[in-house]
């Protein structure tokens, strides 16, 4: 009789080791994804900190219902994208140009004291982007609107 | 019966030792990465966080975590669509992360909505911008003169003078002697009139980037043959005007070798001479290095050559250089001169050198950094102060330092911007007096860069 250990035993045992092992390669990826996930962390958030700063000289001084700029930062490069969403009326002082119906459009966002609703995009490296509302006051004079930045939320791509 | 042996005999043994070892020497250079890893790995996490810190910590971050990091640095600039750029610099071990940041005052309340405004509880705010009476910042540029630092020369002397047989007290050519003065880029030897220069001078020369190290040496065409180049000794059979030079690497070797070039011993260039058939684009090889002549011919006295003289070994920093040149009669005095120019710290002359005689008395004027302070005193009832404006130049770049009480930061702009707008309202400095001073760069040194109109506003209580 043959003495010795079957080739389906060995095969076997290196199975189950092989198993023993996913539990640690997880573990391992998982930390790796992690670290890597802190690490770009500052790099995002101030990012994203820039490009609610862009959004609101954007929106100070958009000449268009939407607008767009990108801006190289050390990390990487931000693009911000604003378009309007909505307009209405505001009871504030209003400026010395017809605000009523024959205003064009963008005279009427840019001088006319109105409540502006902008959708705002802010997208970092292409991977993350921000996403969330911004609202403009317009008020006496173009260059003292109040933007609110309001309910963003970081969506991964 | 014989019992067999249980067990393993000590040659498997061996084996299987042999085995894991040889398995276990597979993971040893895995193994003596592991430290270098782990630190890598903590520098990659620990740099962005300082960076950030860094960023939106302190003003001025320089050597803020020095515990964590080799060097932090920090910056801030103006972009031209109002907003401004925070950058923040650390590097550790060879590694460098760089995070940068933006700000913009625009679109940001101040006081009159209400709720988070910081000066609701005053009452009283004041929507008008109020400016002080302008401050005008004439251009006050700096004239400068680039010149050769006497420091630069390590010796001079007049040759034949030193050189000259007891009982001989004047020198048969050189009756007057030499001098130097100093023009940008070079050192111009003198005849004083005698239309002989027979002079030494020792300089360090700087090597370029690629190991060169050189001298250039113009010279007007208006040389003679020198039967006599002073004291006789001195020619040793060289019937030409003539450049001898040494160099070497170490200073305290060339000390004492002022006027001692004066032989073939050493690299010795005959000038190129209207009374001579010396042909031009002749070059010569000597011991302390190559020299090579200029194209063209000696003719034309008013054509001024240039002549260059390399080491020949690399590095020589030290060069002695003995001037022999007799001038053609006649020759005006404004004429009689010979200049070295000497390299710059990057080991190259970059000072144009004139071709004709006549053009080169052109001066360079140049402009410089312009550093002016400007003081505001905090105005009765002040709030904030909200920026600072004022018209840039073309060709300039400013640095302008803000300090208030304790704070202080620092921005950087270029030109042109009229009006450039530098918001301090987002800073929170103190309602105190304020200090600014302004550093004024030209981009290109050979045009004016100026700031005028500098105006300051700011916040205050409105009177009852």
């Amino acid at each position: 009789m043959k003495k010795g250990i079957a080739l389906i035993t060995v095969l076997a045992f290196v199975l189950i080791l092989s198993l023993l092992m996913v539990p640690l390669y997880v573990s391992v990826l998982g930390m790796t994804s992690t670290l890597r996930s802190i690490q770009v962390l500052p790099a995002k958030h101030e990012a994203f900190a820039a490009g609610l700063n862009v959004v609101r000289v954007l929106i100070v001084n958009a000449q268009d219902m939407k607008t767009s700029t990108t801006i190289e930062l050390a990390q990487g490069p931000i693009v911000v994208t604003v378009s309007l969403a909505r307009s209405l009326d505001s009871d504030l002082s209003l400026q010395g140009i017809d605000c009523g119906d024959t205003a064009e459009p963008v005279d009427k966002m840019r001088k006319c004291s109105a409540v502006n609703y902008w959708d705002v995009t802010v997208r970092f490296k292409d991977n993350y982007v921000l996403t969330g509302t911004a609202v403009q006051y317009v008020m006496f004079q173009p260059d003292k609107d109040y933007v609110y930045l309001l309910d963003f939320k970081e969506k991964r791509e | 019966m014989r019992r067999k042996m249980k067990g393993f005999t000590l040659l498997e043994v061996v084996i299987a030792l042999v085995i894991v070892a040889i398995l276990a020497a597979g993971t040893l250079p895995a193994l003596s990465n592991i430290n270098k890893q782990s630190f890598q790995t903590e520098i990659d996490l620990n740099l962005p966080s300082v960076g950030q810190a860094a960023l939106n910590g302190q003003s001025s971050a320089t050597s803020l975590y020095a515990d964590l990091t080799d060097t932090t640095t920090r910056s801030v600039s103006l972009l031209t669509n109002e907003l401004v750029k925070h950058s923040a610099t650390v590097s550790s071990k060879g590694y460098t992360y760089a995070i940068d940041t933006l700000y913009a005052d625009v679109g940001v309340g101040l006081g009159s909505l209400g709720a988070g405004s910081p000066f609701e509880e005053a009452g009283t705010a004041s929507h008008e911008d109020t400016s002080t009476t302008p401050v005008i910042i004439t251009p006050t540029t700096t004239h400068t003169e680039p010149t050769l630092g006497i420091a630069n020369l390590l010796d001079s002397q007049v040759c034949s003078d030193n050189e000259k047989p007891k009982g001989d007290d004047q020198d048969k050519d050189n009756k007057n002697g030499d001098d130097h003065t100093f023009g940008p880029g070079y050192v111009q030897v003198n005849s004083k009139g005698d239309g002989f220069i027979d002079y030494g001078l020792i300089f360090p020369v700087q090597s370029s980037a690629s190991g060169d190290n050189y001298v250039i040496v113009a010279i007007p065409g208006n040389t003679e043959l020198a039967n006599d180049c002073g004291h006789k000794g001195d020619c040793k059979g060289v019937a030409y005007s003539f450049v001898a030079f040494i160099n070497k690497k170490q200073k305290s070797a060339i000390e004492n070798k002022v006027c001692k070039p004066k032989s073939n011993e050493n690299g010795i260039a005959k000038l190129l001479s209207t009374s001579t058939s010396l042909t031009a684009a002749e070059s010569g090889q000597g011991n302390g290095g190559s020299y090579y002549f200029p194209n063209g011919t000696a003719s034309t006295a008013s054509i001024i050559y240039k002549y260059k003289f390399v080491a020949k070994i690399e590095k020589k920093l030290y060069w002695s250089m003995h001037f022999v040149i007799k001038f053609m009669d006649g020759t005006p005095l404004q004429n009689q001169w010979v200049r070295i120019y000497i390299p710059n710290s990057s080991g190259e002359v970059t000072t144009e050198i004139p071709a004709v005689i006549g053009e080169e008395t052109a001066t360079t004027t140049t402009y410089g950094r312009a550093k002016i302070p400007v003081s505001y005193d905090a105005p009765s009832g002040l709030l904030a102060w909200d920026s600072i404006t004022f018209d840039l130049s073309e060709n300039a770049s400013v640095t302008v330092e803000v300090v208030s009480a304790s704070k202080a930061y620092v921005f950087h702009a270029t030109g042109p911007a009229n009006p450039l707008k530098i918001s301090l309202r987002q800073y929170n400095l103190p309602p105190q007096d304020l200090s600014i001073t302004f550093y004024i760069d030209p981009i290109d040194n050979t045009k004016p860069a100026t700031i005028n109109n500098v105006q300051i506003f700011y916040w205050q209580k409105q009177s009852p």
